[in-house]
Parts: structure tokens; C-alpha cells; sequence
């Protein structure tokens, strides 16, 4: 009696640690870091788990392969080699609305796949802002559009999106199966959502190879934009040591099955050979303060209070409530897509993920061999990932795109963003049911 | 669009000088044309004439770039469909060509200048001014380069040109030139324009220094080739200030807000300077009125034909 209390009791805490910290989290009353490690601790605190099986449920391959990437992505940063690429590209769109729409859409889905999204938007949005008003046009969907495709480039690879580092690692998938595995329903999304923006906003992004003023003007943009990026005193040696290293890391990831290294010691590797090369380059003590310190911070914290959670059993009752709703399989894919695309859109999807692959690792005891049971960990991910853009909240990215909008005098509010962000999303997560459905009844 | 070009120009102008400025303007303008698919004459004539009206509406306007306009609508006119792109290429590839020869002249004739053991105060970017001390240290004049300091910017690019081209040189903020009055020995300053009352454009700060420097009765030159004049008639328009107006807090008591309003250039009257330095030679203010009022009459002409 006295022991089902207190297994009730522990539950209980477990319980309400973490729906207390998801709250937090989600209507940002904290900072999350801080809300996830407070969580942590006070599991360990109500001794939920001991501060060893608290250390021990950290994934520091995940915290690695973050802080490696953060690393080489900020010394990239520092280089000029980010501003070469935006200057090159509004060369090459010729100031043509229609090229610089699809120039930016592209390069920002593809930056996502092996940046961090945040990084890429705080990259990319600026400059569109600056070249997109400057000819006298409205940036706000092109800004809107870059944070979808920041989400949707970021679904691709194992490094792109923090769900799919989660998940990818987790599950030992490698960072090849998720490009083989993706990018089919990944570039059909984009060409959709490349379609729809046309459509929408031709009078906009239609070419202007007939207006002579607006040619002009845009060339003038143009060549403001090539001088200011003149001055700024690059090193050309330096930045292509850059763009070497992170090639060399991305290949690394690439051959990952020859090489038979886990991704966070291929990402580490790169990013100490990189502070190697340019020491004398680089000021090692900023590189290092600007590695999202609270973000890895957060990582940790969730992983202890996943691990509060298993410790009781509530993920194993989840599990079993899941595979419980229905004895389709193909049914319980869609659900885990569908589920995972529609909480994403409103909470974060770092912890949803983090409740999600011990549950999915649950499914996997009970349902045995089914040989298309990987397509569970595919539904997450893409339900994870292409839910993100779904609201203003969904992800990291939308936050920080909106706000530089926001700096730039282009008001998004809530509505406006859902307006495009809703059915766009509907469409990637029926674009990805579709795919996962055929899958599952073809191959 | 008139807005955003009229800002572009004011940014580029403040980035670059009027000379550069000028020239990435007619690179802008041909690049445009290269890529622009013609129709037929008619629409043709109908967009550049567009632009031209863009132009003349921008705030402040730019002498310079009217004046190639004028040229590159009279190449419009005389030639046929076939040709009219080539040719109005070529056209703007001969205008930059020849301001770049205008300037050559302009720094030939400034070698008149004795500099030999001169000190020289210069304030802006102005290219005339730095292609002049660069061409003098080339001929091995000893002379020394005060910079009067104003917007860090523009001073660090002073510096920088003259340390390149290993111009001996010592920087004062301006607020503090009277200090080193006496130790000047004349001013070297450029200018964006000159309009018909006879007042130059010139950067901002430039008329306090002539003024002081007037005073002291040092012989103070302007560098302006004459394909900078603005041959048109002065409206209240032509006289507003532009200035940009920001919100600023103070350094260290971020509650103390302010705001700070910045202004674009300076209206300095011809009468203050002892010498003007262009193309076509050495003029005091009273000769240059003369040469102004030659080239604005033929202007006049040519405004009738295009803007009826």
C-alpha cells in the first residue's frame, strides 16, 4: 500500500515537473535554459533520480555536435564567408524580383540543411530586407517565405533541425538515410511552396526585363551592396580555409558509414581543426562566448526531465495508450506525424520530440519486427520540423525572423504569418502523408 | 520609387563621393540597358524618359547625372531600333570615360597650386581633392595634410588615403581648428554642385570651416569639375535641407533620449572662396559666374526640347 503511494506520489512529481516546465517554456514566463535546468534539479532534489542517473541521461553526443557546429558556423560568420555568398547571390539574381525570390528561397533551404536555422535566417533576412525595400517592394513574403524554407531545408538532414539531431542520434539513424529518405517529399514541399508564392505575389516577383526604371533601380542596389561588401577589408585565405574545413566536416558526415565516427567527434574534428588553422585569426575566447552556451543548457535539462519521466513509467503508459488507439499501423504513422505536426505548431518541438522517441522506442518493443517501423521515426521528423512553421511560435526561427522584421520596420503579426504559414503547412504535412502512405502500402 | 531613389543617391553620394557616385550610376544605368528586352522605340523613349523625370525629382538633384542624361537622350533620338541599346552604351561607357578625362585635367591644372612646404587642411572625400595631393606627392611636393575630423567614417577613409599614398598627415577634430589656424596655409574642399545663385553643395561642415578660415584670410580652393553644375532654375525646392532624423539615448544615462538630426550637405556662397579648380582652368568666384552663366543658357535649349 505504502509503496503504490509513493509510486503514485512519484509519478505525480515527475508528472507535474514536467507539464509545469513545458508551460513555462511554451508562454516563455522564464528563459527556457533556466526553466529546463531548474526542472532537472528539482527531480533530483524530490530524488525522482540521483544526480549520477540525471548526468547519465545527458546525450553529450547531441551537446557535442551542437556545440561543434555552433563553433565552425560563427568562425564562418567572423570570416565574411556568409556575406560573400549574399553579395554573390544578388549579383547573380541581376536584381530580377523573380531570380532574387528564388535565389534566396533555394539558398536558405539549403543553408538550413546543415545550418542551424537561426543562424541562417539571421543571416539571410537582413540582406532580403535591405535588397527587396531598397527596389521599392515589399519584403514581408519574402521574409515569411525564407522562415518556412529555413524550416523546411532544415527537415532534410540529420544536422539541420534540432529534432532530427535528437532523433538522428537517438536512433542511430545516419546522416545519409535521412537525405536518401527525405529528400524526395522534402524538395516536392519546396517546389510547392515555391509555386504558391509565385502565384500569390506575381504581381510582386513577376521578372522585369520590360521596366527599365525598376532594372535600374535594382541595379543600383546591387552595386551598393557589391562596394559596401567590398569594404569590409575580407581575407580571402581565411575564408577559404572556412569554406574548406566546413566542406571537409559536411563530407565527413557524408561518409560517416566508412569513417565509423559518432557526428559529434566528425563536427568537433572540424570545428578544433578550424580554431587550429586560424588562431591568430580568431580571438578564441569570443568564439567560445558565443556558443549558445543556454541552448546546450536546455538540451541537458530536457534530457533529465525525459528521463524523470521514463524513470516512473509515464512514457511507457503513453506508449501503450498510443499503439492502444488503433491496431493500423499505417493509421498509427499518421498519427505521429499528424500529432507531432500540429503540437509543433504551438509548442516548441526540442521537448515534444524528447517526450516522443522513448515513446516511439516503446512502440517498438510492443509491435516487434514490422519492417516499415522506421517510417515512425520519418513521420516525426517531418511532422516535427514542417509543424514548426506553422505559427509564429512553432520554431526558433519564426521567433527571430519576425523579430528582424519587426527591427526593420516590417511589422508580422501573428495572424498575418498564420495566413500564409497554416495552409502552407497543411500542404507539407498532407504532402508528407501522402509519401509516407505510399511507402508503407509500395515498398 | 522617387523616394527610394532619392535616398539611394543621398546614401551612395555620402558612401562614395560625387565622382564615384556618378560613375556606379551610369555602370547602374547600363547594366539596365543590357538587360532591359526591347519592344520598340516608342515604349523605349517612354521608360528612359521616365527615368529622367525620377532624376529630376530626386532630392537633392544631381547635376552630374542630368548632364549625362542630356547626352544619352540625344543618342536616343538620333539612332535607330537596331542600334539604340549598343549605342546607348557605348554612349554611357564615352561619358564615364570623359569625366574621368575632366578630372584628369582638373588635377593638372590644380599643379598650379604651390604646395612646397604648404600645410593643407582638407575635410571631405572629395576624389578631385585626393587625386590632386596624390598627383602633387608624385612630383615630390613636400607638403603636410591636415584633416579637419568630422563623422568617423569619413575621416578614417581620409586617413587611410593618405596613408596609403604615404601623405604626411595629422588629424583635428574640427570643433578644434582654430587651434591650428595659423599653421594652415590654405584649404583644399570639394563640392557636389553649384546651383544658380551661385551657391556650391558641398559636405556638411564645409561652411563653417570657409568661414573661419576666411577670416584668417587663407586661400581657400574648391575643387568642382563644371560637369557638376546645375544648369537649371532654382526653385524653393533646390533650397531645402535634407537631414535624417534619429533617436538617440544618451551613452551612459540610457533614460536620457534625444534626438539627433544629421544633416546631408552645407549651402556655401561662391563669394566666400578665393579660387575655384576645374577642367577648364583656375577661376576666381567672378569668372566662374561667367563660365556658370555660359553653359546654363545652352542648357536652356536643350530643357525646352525634352521637358517642353
Amino acid at each position: 500500500m505504502l509503496s503504490t503511494l509513493i509510486n503514485h506520489w512519484d509519478i505525480a512529481i515527475a508528472v507535474g515537473v514536467f507539464v509545469l516546465a513545458f508551460i513555462a517554456i511554451v508562454f516563455e514566463v522564464l528563459n527556457k535554459s533556466v526553466v529546463a535546468i531548474a526542472g532537472a534539479t528539482l527531480l533530483i532534489v524530490t530524488r525522482i533520480l540521483t544526480f549520477e542517473e540525471a548526468v547519465e541521461s545527458i546525450n553529450f553526443e547531441i551537446i557535442a555536435l551542437l556545440a561543434g557546429m555552433m563553433i565552425l558556423v560563427e568562425i564562418a560568420k567572423e570570416s565574411g564567408l556568409f556575406a560573400l555568398i549574399n553579395s554573390h547571390l544578388a549579383s547573380f539574381s541581376k536584381g530580377n524580383p523573380f531570380l532574387i525570390f528564388l535565389f534566396f528561397m533555394l539558398v536558405t533551404a539549403f543553408a538550413s540543411a546543415f545550418l542551424d536555422n537561426v543562424t541562417t535566417i539571421l543571416i539571410v533576412v537582413p540582406i532580403t530586407i535591405a535588397l527587396v525595400s531598397g527596389m521599392g517592394y515589399n519584403p514581408f513574403p519574402y521574409v515569411i517565405a525564407e522562415i518556412l524554407f529555413s524550416n523546411i531545408g532544415g527537415a532534410l538532414t540529420l544536422v539541420g533541425d534540432p529534432p532530427n539531431i535528437l532523433i538522428g542520434t537517438m536512433a542511430g539513424i545516419s546522416f545519409n538515410s535521412f537525405i536518401a529518405h527525405l529528400s524526395l517529399p522534402i524538395i516536392l514541399i519546396i517546389l510547392l511552396t515555391l509555386t504558391t508564392f509565385y502565384v500569390i505575389n506575381w504581381k510582386d516577383l513577376k521578372p522585369i526585363r520590360h521596366n527599365l526604371s525598376k532594372l535600374f533601380l535594382s541595379n543600383l542596389l546591387l552595386k551598393k551592396i557589391h562596394y559596401q561588401y567590398c569594404r569590409t577589408n575580407l581575407n580571402t585565405a581565411y575564408m577559404i580555409t572556412v569554406a574548406t574545413v566546413i566542406v571537409l566536416t559536411i563530407i565527413g558526415f557524408l561518409l560517416q558509414f566508412i569513417i565509423d565516427l559518432p557526428l559529434a567527434v566528425i563536427a568537433c574534428s572540424g570545428a578544433f581543426l578550424l580554431m587550429i588553422i586560424v588562431n591568430k585569426k580568431i580571438e578564441v575566447h569570443n568564439v567560445f562566448s558565443r556558443v549558445e552556451w543556454p541552448t546546450l543548457g536546455f538540451f541537458a535539462g530536457l534530457f533529465v526531465l525525459v528521463r524523470g519521466l521514463e524513470s516512473v513509467g509515464v512514457l511507457e503508459i503513453i506508449g501503450h495508450s498510443l499503439i492502444g488507439t488503433t491496431n493500423n499501423f499505417a493509421l498509427l504513422i499518421l498519427i505521429v506525424l499528424w500529432s507531432a505536426g500540429i503540437l509543433s505548431m504551438v509548442v516548441d518541438n526540442i521537448p515534444f520530440v524528447t517526450v516522443m522517441i522513448p515513446v516511439i522506442f516503446t512502440i517498438q518493443t510492443t509491435l516487434g519486427s514490422d519492417p516499415h517501423f522506421s517510417l515512425l521515426w520519418w513521420a516525426l521528423v517531418l511532422g516535427a520540423c514542417l509543424g514548426g512553421n506553422g505559427t509564429i511560435i512553432g520554431a526558433s526561427a519564426n521567433v527571430i525572423g519576425v523579430d528582424l522584421a519587426r527591427k526593420h520596420g516590417i511589422p508580422i503579426t501573428f495572424l498575418s504569418y498564420l495566413k500564409y504559414s497554416l495552409p502552407l503547412t497543411l500542404m507539407a504535412l498532407t504532402v508528407s502523408s501522402v509519401y509516407l502512405m505510399v511507402w508503407y502500402f509500395y515498398f | 520609387m522617387q523616394t527610394v531613389l532619392s535616398k539611394l543617391f543621398r546614401d551612395i553620394e555620402a558612401d562614395l563621393g560625387t565622382h564615384k557616385f556618378s560613375l556606379l550610376v551610369l555602370d547602374a544605368l547600363k547594366d539596365a540597358l543590357l538587360q532591359y528586352e526591347f519592344r520598340n522605340s516608342t515604349q523605349f523613349k517612354k521608360q528612359l524618359l521616365n527615368i529622367f523625370q525620377l532624376l529630376q525629382m530626386t532630392r537633392p538633384r544631381y547635376a552630374i547625372l542630368l548632364n549625362s542624361f542630356y547626352k544619352i537622350l540625344e543618342v536616343n533620338d538620333k539612332t535607330n531600333y537596331k542600334s539604340k541599346i549598343s549605342e546607348l552604351v557605348k554612349t554611357i561607357d564615352r561619358i564615364s570615360a570623359s569625366y574621368q578625362l575632366e578630372k584628369l585635367q582638373l588635377v593638372r591644372n590644380a599643379q598650379e597650386i604651390d604646395v612646397h612646404n604648404k600645410h593643407i587642411l582638407i575635410h571631405d572625400q572629395s576624389s578631385a581633392v585626393r587625386s590632386t595631393l596624390d598627383a602633387m606627392k608624385q612630383q615630390s611636393d613636400n607638403f603636410s595634410v591636415i584633416v579637419a575630423g568630422q563623422d568617423a567614417e569619413k575621416t578614417e577613409s581620409n586617413i587611410v588615403f593618405l596613408y596609403n599614398h604615404n601623405i604626411d598627415h595629422k588629424v583635428v577634430p574640427s570643433h578644434m581648428l582654430s587651434h591650428v589656424e595659423k599653421v594652415v596655409d590654405m584649404v583644399f574642399l570639394g563640392a557636389v554642385t553649384i546651383q544658380q545663385n551661385y551657391n556650391f553643395i558641398m559636405d556638411p561642415g564645409s561652411r563653417g570651416i570657409i568661414s573661419q578660415f576666411k577670416l584668417e584670410k587663407k586661400p581657400i580652393y574648391v575643387f568642382l569639375t563644371t560637369s557638376k553644375f546645375s544648369l537649371w532654375p532654382l526653385t524653393d525646392k533646390s533650397q531645402e535641407s535634407y537631414y535624417n532624423q534619429m533617436q538617440k539615448s544618451h551613452r551612459l544615462q540610457q533614460e536620457i533620449k534625444f534626438s539627433l538630426l544629421k544633416f546631408s550637405h552645407d549651402r556655401v556662397s561662391v563669394d566666400l572662396v578665393d579660387y575655384i579648380v576645374t577642367e577648364k582652368g583656375i577661376f576666381t568666384p567672378d569668372e566662374l559666374k561667367d563660365v556658370y552663366d555660359d553653359m546654363f543658357k545652352k542648357r536652356k535649349k536643350e530643357r525646352r526640347k525634352y521637358l517642353g
